[in-house]
């Protein structure tokens, strides 16, 4: 499978246009909360070294802040980003209209209202104060309906493409919204409205069920899809093999399910549900590893596009990064590195690197490349994106940094009996340095934020027919 | 046409649609991959693994036992546990001793969480664990660090909860204070009516006190008649320097709450929600030293009992033990008090001799408020040596008798030697070395304090000239004192008559201006003083 062909016709274009629109309808919300909600971060980050660093109000205080920052980011900036970019992807993969745009329009419009008015909940105090479930029942309604509403057009759309081929990307598509709405009902306990939880650690072992697969079966299914399409397209090369995706597509399904266990892992649940996370997530590497090899095989000879390419390097930058994080996963969730590891900086360094260096730069490449496309409009500023690019790459480094030597003083300390108080003193210079590296990601936020809402803004060229060939890198 | 040929055509026609039809079917089958199949094994493999790690363990933790750690909150509990909750402080503190954590409490159990909805045990350690944090801290201190965390604990990164009301605050505390609290009421029929001792853990079963075998062969030399122990010199230099080592670490952390006599009446001692162990009822039922030994290197959970294995290595931890054993066996006095009234008198000639305070009435104020804290257990409220745990007072136990402030005048001949026994403390007796606890401004105020025991005659001698200020010097000069009290209470009366006077003359005055004088006139009051 290359490339989908391109099919020169005006009904095809028109076609191609009503999924456009709800592409673009998601990305508005995305590029906004992006900005906004890596600000939150920033407060906290400075509030680990200056903590009387705004305490005047209870929606101030970290405690606050840090749900509002983890839920706007993640359901907000990066799940509006990749849901837009299946949007983009899914019609032209089967070479069909978008089932029901309207719908998908609608879509958009409530779960982006859920997410700030969960957001706005969550500072107000009325949260479920569940890790990655804080979102109020009723707003858990609304991000249920919406998943079902988004999987009618996903599933709708690939039932009556015309593509008879059904390519690797169009089956985690299709599978996270049979997935994610049961992990969702089942991690948010919607059935008990008032707490949204159960009682004692059966409530922990169903939160961190739902708190992992909200990566396993919710961003990386999106994520795989997103890098088995581009990277394809923006490298021009097939894909290296049908067999590999396959295995990482049942592995996916089978091993990531079941990991959650390891956030919990020094908690008194039971030792057999401990040995299934463990091995899970040791197991997770079959998927892992065949999608890595696989998109590795698939780039053979075309690295050098990352040179040439901003978005592709943006897009490969987010795809080494997740290949890195999961290795990472996998070895932090062995009891011994967990015994060592937990409870410190380095698993926040982990979900960053995870959440905003894998899928948030592979949302900014994908937008990067997309938004010239579905508008028809010149990308504002190429120089801007090149700049863009270097800082985020500044940012991160410094960020990850910061993190990851803070918890590792932290817990070395602590493995030699240091207590918390004791420790604390000497994390400060990498609390500032944290700080320092995210501040750099804000500004990077705020760079890229500007270049697409300038691109949206901007007049359209004129001499335009085909929708695939005009912007930002050429196309054959 | 034949018939024969009609038929066949109909035939061939039908055949031909047939093959039409099984064409597209073969084409379908061939070209358009189905999702379907695809779909129905991702989610049997996705209900496979659900139904292993979210149905098995609801079912399995289904009737998990509460533990004795585990109680139902209450109403304010309740509300301070959503608090708890809504303010997001589980993100930074965890709620889940792990079996390697160390001096935080015992490892958590099933059974700990089974009131907890949501749950709270948290992912993060950015501040301590408080699984177990309830009664560890007195309640007052919750209230302050929340207020302003760096007021009680000055490194800390927690955010100002000043925001809060006072009902929110007082809420919250009862929540953590009641966290991982053991519930101790044992049933008399395990116990046999004895003081209740948990199990030890295996590593501490085989700990002994290497101290102990040198203390018991001092105390059998013991020679009751002429109140002396038969031992060699080195060794009752040993056994001193042993004793001192364990006193000077007992002072700096253990005072605090148990008391410089180890009766539980430290300064702390009245904050903390759980009294301190009484030392000399506690350690008598120990069942060994591995046993004393276990809870002072790990803390007693739910009690302001700190691990001290976290700070003191394992030979301070027996040192602080054997000394601890004086307030049970008695002090082995091995090294007579005259070395130390030699010490001082050379502290005396070389170092110092003289108050560093001129001896005010504040001076003798906090010298009182100080002596009430720390010394008045042993010396006794009119420093006659009576004290509560004086062994001259019945129920008491601190040998040799303390000092007597009443009768000091040989016992104290000079400053220097005052000041060396307060700051170092006696040798082999339980008096501790006050350097450790108290400041020299302190000392010289508690001294000057306990001076005013001694007999008009002693201090008028040997005190009162060392004091610049008429209080100090004047301190038991009771006779000129009431001379001189009632010349002052004469004049100010007399200065008050003349005062008066002139003031109401000025105020008739105003009043005059202010056109007010007839109603002055015509007032009770004017008439009631108009003699002056």
């Amino acid at each position: 499978m290359s490339e989908p062909i391109v099919v020169q016709s005006e009904k095809y274009h028109s076609d191609l246009k009503s999924a456009d629109s709800v592409c673009k309808l998601w990305f508005y919300f995305s590029m906004l909360w992006f900005p906004i909600f890596t600000v939150f971060g920033f407060i906290m980050a400075i509030k680990f070294f200056v903590p009387t660093f705004l305490v005047d109000a209870a929606w101030l205080t970290f405690g606050r802040i840090r749900p509002a920052h983890v839920n706007g980011l993640l359901f907000g900036f990066l799940s509006s980003g990749l849901i837009g970019i299946m949007y983009y992807i899914v019609p032209r993969l089967s070479k069909a209209p978008l089932y029901k745009p309207n719908v998908g329009k609608f879509a958009a419009v409530l779960w982006n209202v859920g997410v700030i008015a969960g957001v706005l909940m969550i500072l107000g105090g009325d949260t479920q104060a569940r890790e990655y479930a804080e979102m109020p029942w009723i707003v858990d309604i609304a991000i249920i309906i919406t998943l079902i509403l988004i999987g009618i057009t996903v599933l709708g759309t690939i039932m009556k493409r015309k593509e008879h081929k059904l390519y690797v990307s169009l089956w985690f598509y299709a599978a996270i919204f049979l997935w994610f709405p049961i992990v969702y009902i089942i991690g948010n306990v919607v059935w008990r409205p008032p707490t949204g939880a159960l009682f004692g650690l059966t409530d922990s072992v169903i939160n961190w069920f739902y708190g992992h697969n909200v990566l396993g079966l919710w961003f990386t299914p999106f994520g795989f899809g997103l890098w088995y399409y581009f990277i394809p397209k923006l490298t021009k090369r097939a894909l290296y093999s049908v067999t590999l995706s396959l295995i990482s597509f049942f592995a996916l399904a089978f091993f990531y399910t079941g990991v959650g266990g390891h956030h919990i892992l020094q908690a008194p649940i039971p030792e057999w549900l401990k040995t299934i996370a463990v091995s899970t997530s040791a197991l997770m590497m079959f998927s892992v590893l065949t999608f890595g090899a696989n998109i590795g095989m698939t780039i053979r000879g075309a690295w050098h596009g990352i040179f040439s390419n901003v978005p592709l390097r943006f897009i490969l930058f987010g795809f080494i990064n997740y290949i890195f994080v999961s290795i990472q996963g996998t070895f932090q969730a062995f009891r011994d590195m967990n015994l060592y590891l937990h409870f410190s900086q380095w698993p926040v360094m982990h979900s960053h690197l995870a959440l905003y260096a894998a899928f948030g730069i592979a949302i900014m490449g994908c937008m990067f490349w997309l938004v010239p496309r579905i508008t028809g409009k010149k990308l504002y500023s190429k120089k801007l994106m090149d700049v863009t690019w270097w800082i985020t790459f500044m940012g991160f480094i410094t960020f990850m940094a910061g993190m990851m030597l803070a918890g590792l003083v932290a817990n070395s300390s602590w493995y030699a009996h240091l207590t918390i108080a004791q420790t604390l003193p000497v994390l400060q210079p990498y609390f500032i340095l944290r700080a320092i590296g995210g501040g750099i990601v804000v500004v990077s936020a705020f760079l890229f934020a500007i270049n697409i809402i300038m691109t949206f803004l901007s007049k359209p060229l004129v001499h335009h027919k085909n929708l695939e060939t005009y912007g930002g890198a050429k196309q054959k | 046409m034949s018939e024969l040929e009609k038929k066949l055509e109909e035939e061939l026609e039908k055949l031909e649609k047939a093959i039409k039809r099984e064409l597209k079917i073969i084409e379908k089958k061939a070209h358009h991959d189905n999702l379907f199949p695809l779909m129905a094994a991702g989610l049997a493999v996705f209900f496979l693994m659900v139904s292993m790690v979210v149905a098995a363990p609801y079912m399995f933790l289904l009737d998990v036992p509460p533990s004795d750690r585990a109680h139902e909150y209450t109403e304010l509990e309740t509300e301070g546990r959503s608090l708890y909750m809504s303010l997001g402080c589980f993100y930074c503190h965890s709620q889940q001793v792990r079996l390697s954590d160390w001096g935080i409490g015992n490892a958590s159990l099933e059974g700990d969480y089974v009131y907890d909805s949501p749950h709270a045990l948290g992912t993060e350690r950015t501040g301590p664990d408080l699984a177990q944090i309830g009664g560890m801290r007195p309640t007052v201190w919750h209230y302050l660090h929340y207020r302003d965390p760096r007021s009680v604990s000055p490194g800390s990164v927690m955010p100002n909860f000043d925001f809060l009301s006072d009902h929110e605050i007082e809420a919250l505390t009862a929540y953590v204070q009641h966290l991982g609290q053991e519930n101790l009421e044992v049933d008399d029929s395990i116990t046999g009516g004895e003081s209740y001792h948990p199990d030890v853990p295996p590593e501490y079963v085989n700990a002994s006190n290497p101290f102990s075998p040198l203390m018991m062969q001092i105390i059998a030399s013991y020679d009751a008649e002429n109140d002396v122990y038969n031992v060699d010199a080195s060794i009752a230099d040993q056994w001193a320097t042993i004793f001192n080592s364990g006193k000077e670490i007992y002072t700096q952390r253990c005072l605090a709450c148990h008391g410089c006599s180890g009766n539980a009446q430290g300064p702390y001692a009245r904050h903390v929600v759980t009294q301190p162990a009484n030392l000399n009822a506690r350690i008598s039922t120990f069942p060994g030293d591995y046993y004393h030994i276990w809870r002072v290197a790990e803390g007693v959970p739910g009690t302001a009992m700190p691990a001290w294995g976290l700070s003191l290595n394992d030979t301070e931890i027996r040192l602080v033990a054997i000394y601890e054993m004086s307030f049970v066996l008695g002090s082995v006095r091995t090294i007579s008090g005259d070395i130390s009234d030699a010490e001082g008198d050379d502290y005396a000639m070389n170092v110092l001799n003289e108050p560093g305070i001129s001896g005010t009435a504040q001076d003798f104020e906090n010298g009182k408020a100080i002596y009430a804290l720390y010394c008045a257990q042993c010396h006794g409220d009119s420093g006659q040596g009576d004290g509560p745990a004086s062994v001259t007072t019945s129920g008491g136990y601190i040998t040799p008798e303390p000092a007597n402030f009443t009768e000091s005048g040989s016992d104290f001949p000079n400053y220097g030697r005052w000041v060396w026994k307060v700051k170092e403390g006696v040798e082999t007796t339980n008096m501790p070395p006050w350097k450790w606890a108290l400041t020299d401004e302190e000392i010289y105020q508690v001294i000057f304090y306990e001076q005013s025991f001694s007999t008009p005659e002693d201090y008028n001698a040997k005190w009162a000239t060392q004091y610049s200020d008429a209080f100090g010097s004047n301190l038991k000069t009771v006779t000129t004192g009431g001379i001189g009290l009632n010349i002052a209470a004469t004049t100010s009366i007399l200065a008050g008559i003349v005062l008066w006077n002139l003031q109401y003359r000025k105020l008739l005055k105003i009043l005059d201006q202010n056109k007010l004088k007839k109603l002055w006139y015509m007032s009770p009051f004017r008439r009631r003083f108009y003699w002056i």
